[in-house]
């Protein structure tokens, strides 16, 4: 931007303190997207990194418009904002069969709070059951463990339980 | 045999026209004859020969309730990004999301998109499937983690849609929209003397 | 010079919502979460740089096609979101212990329930004795 700077339409002494700032944080910004784009661990979480990569190309170029009041560079912007999604869709629209499942009945958070609720509940009845028989002094048998459970707590089992690891 | 052409109203044949050689003039930044003129014929062009099937617009568009939707939208998109940006940063992360199913009232094609496109611009919620046939949209809501999360999400969805139908519902969205809200004690959306006679009239 | 200060403040502001976007999509334990942090911030952060430009060169050409920028930003966005969440929510990626309530899978088993019971009551022969 030195070279630039009769062409500059915001006053330099401002700019020189704020250009360095934005160089940085732009910078910053698509260290963290490569890493993205190398690491993601599925092919759609690059389509992502893509889109990301796209629109801070976009504000970055927007920020040198605004700063050196270049508005030849105005329809390079208005190009990457029409077209920079077409490359996302055609990707999430061919994602390859083999990573795909339908989907199915999984345990849901809720379920599976269901679930450890129920347990806790006749974990806790169990325990009254045992305490009461043991106090009584008779070693009653496991039916009146049995009874103990309370009616309504039926266990919510995941129908298809399959484990996503995190890769 | 005679066949009876059905003419298109005027309207509906000039309004893609128009908004085609105003995106035009804005592209080449310059309002001359020339550009107008150019405009018109490549939108007579590409409405001739890429035709694409109509679509439904009802007759309605209300200035105020457009208003409205806009400056509601925009407050929202604004504290909705912050919130979005405060949630990657902050150290405790986010929490787990959810899938909720809201059913619109609107049956048009033309509002469940617009009602799609709003929740997919407003930061925290993503349309992922759609039930055509019975209306019915599948979102994804970012941390929602807790039952009256899930039921703001859903409050969330609703107004976009209340407010949509109010600036640009057909009557039969805005009859639906009414027996919902009668249901739940709500006053009912009455914006034209006409839907007021029936109203009064039953 | 206040509108220097606007401007630069416009563009500190669109930046940091870029870079807060990367860091959730590094941050984010699952797809759903990550696309959600990837592309929404990066629309207002867009918005703030447009308004920049419109302070900064105050004339109609640039201020029509910034619009027009915007425009197409917001149109777009939302279809590759949809898109890659539609896409992402059927994978094996898909973390089921990230969601809190899926009503989509639930709606799911119901219609496969439907369509089992159904194929099924149609190949059943029926017992008349």
């Amino acid at each position: 931007m030195n070279g630039l700077s009769d062409e500059l339409l915001i006053d330099p002494a401002i700019l020189r303190i704020a250009a360095p700032i934005l160089l940085v944080i732009f910078l910053a910004t698509l260290v963290i997207v490569v890493i993205k784009l190398i690491r993601g661990p599925s092919i759609l979480d690059r389509m992502i990194a893509n889109d990301v990569f796209l629109a801070t190309l976009l504000c970055g170029l927007g920020a040198f418009i605004a700063a050196t009041g270049r508005v030849d560079l105005l329809p390079v912007l208005l190009a990457v904002a029409a077209l920079g999604f077409v490359g996302s869709v055609s990707v999430s629209r061919y994602v390859s069969r083999s990573d795909t499942s339908s989907p199915v009945v999984g345990e849901t958070r809720s379920m599976a709070q269901a679930h450890t609720l129920s347990m806790a509940q006749r974990r806790d009845q169990e325990e009254a059951q045992r305490q009461r028989s043991s106090r009584a002094g008779s070693a009653d048998g496991p039916d009146d463990a049995e009874a103990g459970r309370p009616a309504g707590a039926e266990t919510v089992g995941p129908l298809f339980a399959e484990e996503q690891e995190q890769s | 045999m005679i066949k009876k052409k059905t003419r298109r109203p005027l309207w509906q044949i000039a309004l893609p026209i128009l908004l085609l050689t105003a995106v035009w003039i804005m592209l080449w930044d310059d309002l001359s004859v020339l550009n107008i003129l150019t405009g018109v014929l490549l939108a007579l062009f590409v409405t001739r020969f890429f035709y694409l099937p109509p679509v439904e617009l009802s007759r309605r568009f209300n200035i105020f309730w457009a208003a409205v939707f806009l400056g509601w939208f925009t407050a929202s998109m604004i504290s909705a990004s912050l919130h979005v940006a405060w949630l990657a940063v902050r150290p405790k992360g986010v929490s787990a999301g959810s899938v909720i199913s809201v059913e619109l009232h609107t049956r048009s094609d033309l509002l469940i998109t617009m009602v799609s496109t709003v929740i997919g611009l407003i930061p925290g919620s993503i349309v992922i499937e759609a039930d055509r046939a019975h209306s019915v949209i599948f979102v994804h809501v970012l941390d929602c983690s807790t039952d009256d999360e899930v039921e703001a999400a859903k409050s969330q969805v609703y107004r976009i849609e209340n407010l949509l139908i109010r600036a640009l519902g057909s009557a039969h969205d805005i009859t639906t929209l009414n027996t919902w809200r009668k249901e739940l004690g709500m006053p009912p959306v009455l914006p034209t003397r006409e839907l007021q006679r029936k109203e009064s009239r039953r | 010079m206040i509108a220097d200060i606007f401007s630069i403040v416009f563009m500190i502001g669109g930046a940091l919502l870029s870079l807060a976007a990367s860091i959730g999509l590094l941050r984010f334990p699952d797809l759903m979460s990550r696309l959600h942090a990837g592309s929404k911030p990066q629309i207002f952060g867009l918005l703030l740089m447009m308004l920049a430009i419109a302070i900064q060169i105050p004339q109609w050409g640039p201020i029509t096609t910034v619009f027009l920028v915007m425009t197409f930003q917001m149109m777009t966005s939302p279809i590759g979101t949809h898109m890659v969440g539609r896409a992402g929510y059927r994978t094996k990626r898909l973390r089921r212990s990230m969601l809190y309530q899926d009503e989509l899978a639930d709606a799911v088993a119901r219609a496969e329930l439907r369509d089992s019971s159904h194929r099924s009551s149609r190949t059943l022969p029926k017992d008349r004795s």
